[in-house]
């Protein structure tokens, strides 16, 4: 039993590297490629921003993806091992193909895929309400991020740049997205978290809190935009240097998002594994084990600071039009849209929610020019990972049960 | 290797390299301009030498073009329409197509043939087409401006005001135009082929500023608010 557990856990510290290195991206290319931070900032800030998301705010994704598409309870240990297994490995060489291909494939598709193919080799056990809400949140994430961030854009246009004198809109339009952002945060910390539980925090004075703390923010940016901005000229270039080191923080706020999202991919079959073998059975009221969700954000540091640092480069280059309000309401949009995701226990792509905020800010007029093929791309390599990912497991599921 | 599609969806925008066509039209008409009053002066290798840079300056215009279309790809998103902007790059290369064509011409060296009562018009409407280029490059950059504000006012009253510009300068040279055809008849003792080259000169300087006013037209387009 103990071999299993290693294995699954040297491949879900591999699945969490790809994360690091392909998806980090997300999270820093913005900000790098505006040079609001150096490449090495970006990975000491993705490494611990991730590893945060994914240490507070991960369990309620994990739990999905342990338990919620397969219901391990009507099934044998053993068989719910080599399944968890089985989908954890056929992700992590559907997401090796993927890479070696240059193909837009989410890790998140390819992990829920394997376990669907899990679900149906071993005999139907998977809660198809789920995998239609899981679906759903596919389809709409990308259209909220979209929505999110043409809204947005459309306020900072229509307030700052239309107005006559931008930087003093600009001082009261920014603390407040800053405020926005950190009740969004504070909320997914107390609200139905272990640690809101811990600290006896109900939801209604988690709401509460997660104001108080938005508004000391909002004061808090407020005060910084005055001291260090106060005497600069009242152009649209001392609004996007402004912008320039709120950047940063919104950065910070999708590196904490992604963690809280995406480290399940890695961690929730190896979640299961660990359960069985530590209890030997099929207990599902044990909670994520902490370790594991560490392990998780170790593995995405591995994969910044190996590989990430060169997808994030090359990301950067490319958008050196993106100016920083921009870069801010890219940020900005996907990561509350990633974040409410992880705090609804849906497991969605981060690269698609930032996708789809792209487009957003283009519909808004803001992007000079964007290449929509991405798109239908995206949406092939959607429609051909989940059939790959789900034949891949029933494939390594089989192999896995014939030697054993 | 990535499976990151951001590395994909941001590409260059079309707006930088249609300012510096621009510049390169511009650049073309100062040197013809320039070759055309050596002409008159009869200074032939001087303007050979001016013919020749508005030749290859063509040729840059020409290949800065195919550039700029291959990097607008069926899928491009932008602000503006991409069938209104290649419309832009087609006529705004027809302006240095034309500034060519008349280097040609004038490298017959054939200033004998054009009757002297003809030489003044000819300058005036060569210098006012100095003006349109200036003017025109004017416009394109502060069109560059209206996108990179997202159609603030301002820089959109700016891009009007070049246009407009160049649609006056291009009205006093339909009236140069109009006086030397009411005079064309005067002119029946000078031999036909002479007559031809005089015309033919005529139609291309007086076609640079038609391609200019139809490329303003297209910014027009471009610049109004959908």
């Amino acid at each position: 039993m103990l071999i299993w557990l290693i294995i699954a856990v040297l491949v879900g510290l591999y699945m969490a590297w790809n994360i690091g290195a392909n998806d980090v991206a997300n999270s820093m290319a913005s900000a790098v490629g505006a040079k609001a931070i150096t490449m090495k900032q970006a990975i000491i800030i993705a490494g611990i921003l991730n590893f945060l998301g994914a240490v507070f705010v991960g369990c309620h994704v994990t739990e999905t993806i342990r338990k919620g598409i397969v219901d391990p309870s009507s099934l044998s240990t053993s068989i719910v091992i080599y399944g968890a297994l089985s989908a954890l490995l056929a992700a992590s060489v559907w997401i090796t193909i993927a890479t070696w291909k240059e193909l837009p494939v989410s890790t998140t598709h390819s992990i829920v895929g394997g376990l669907l193919g899990f679900g149906i080799v071993a005999g139907g056990a998977i809660n198809w309400i789920k995998v239609g809400e899981i679906t759903a949140a596919w389809i709409i994430s990308p259209m909220f991020g979209c929505v999110l961030a043409f809204v947005v854009f459309s306020i900072l246009h229509n307030t700052i740049f239309n107005s006559k004198r931008p930087i003093k809109r600009c001082k009261i339009v920014a603390p407040t997205f800053i405020g926005l952002a950190f009740f969004t945060i504070a909320l997914s910390f107390l609200f139905k978290t272990p640690l809101g539980k811990n600290l006896e925090i109900s939801e209604i004075t988690a709401i509460f809190y997660s104001g108080i703390i938005g508004i000391l923010a909002m004061a808090g940016g407020y005060f910084l935009i005055l001291r260090f901005y106060s005497n600069t000229s009242n152009g649209i270039k001392s609004v996007e240097s402004t912008f320039r080191w709120i950047q940063v923080f919104t950065s910070c706020y999708v590196a904490f998002s992604q963690g809280a999202n995406d480290v399940a991919n890695a961690i929730g079959p190896v979640a299961t594994i660990y359960t069985i073998t530590k209890t030997n059975e099929l207990s599902s009221s044990v909670e994520v084990p902490f370790f594991l969700l560490i392990i998780g954000g170790l593995g995405i540091v591995l994969g910044i600071s190996t590989w990430g640092y060169k997808v994030i480069d090359t990301v950067g280059r490319k958008i050196t039009e993106l100016t920083n309000t921009r870069g801010f309401t890219i940020d900005f949009s996907a990561a509350t849209t990633v974040l409410i995701a992880s705090k609804m226990g849906l497991p969605i792509s981060t690269t698609h929610a930032v996708v789809g905020s792209v487009v957003g800010v283009g519909l808004a007029r803001g992007l000079k020019a964007i290449d929509l093929r991405v798109i239908k791309n995206i949406v092939i390599s959607w429609a051909i990972t989940i059939p790959s990912a789900a034949l891949m497991t029933i494939f390594i599921f089989k192999i896995l049960v014939g030697i054993t | 290797m990535t499976t990151n599609p951001l590395t994909k969806i941001f590409i260059k925008s079309p707006f930088d390299p249609i300012v510096k066509h621009a510049e390169i039209t511009k650049k073309a008409i100062e040197k013809l301009s320039a070759a055309f009053t050596l002409f008159f002066e009869r200074d032939y290798t001087k303007m050979e030498e001016l013919c020749k840079e508005v030749i290859d300056l063509e040729t840059d215009a020409d290949n800065l073009k195919a550039k700029m279309r291959e990097k607008l790809p069926s899928g491009i998103f932008m602000p503006v329409s991409r069938g209104d902007i290649l419309d832009l790059i087609n006529h705004q290369d027809k302006i240095a197509d034309q500034a060519e064509n008349l280097a040609q011409w004038l490298l017959i060296k054939e200033t004998n043939s054009i009757p002297l009562k003809m030489v003044e018009y000819m300058k005036k409407i060569m210098d006012i087409n100095v003006k349109i280029a200036e003017a025109y490059v004017n416009a394109v950059k502060e069109f560059k401006e209206v996108i990179e504000t997202i159609f603030m006012k301002k820089e959109i009253n700016d891009v009007m005001k070049y246009i407009k510009t160049v649609e006056s300068l291009e009205g006093e040279i339909d009236r140069i135009q109009f006086t030397l055809r009411n005079s064309f008849f005067d002119f029946k003792e000078i031999d036909p082929v002479s007559l031809y080259y005089t015309t033919k000169i005529i139609d291309i300087i007086s076609d640079i500023s038609d391609k200019a006013e139809a490329s303003v037209h297209r910014i027009r387009i471009l610049i109004t608010k959908r």
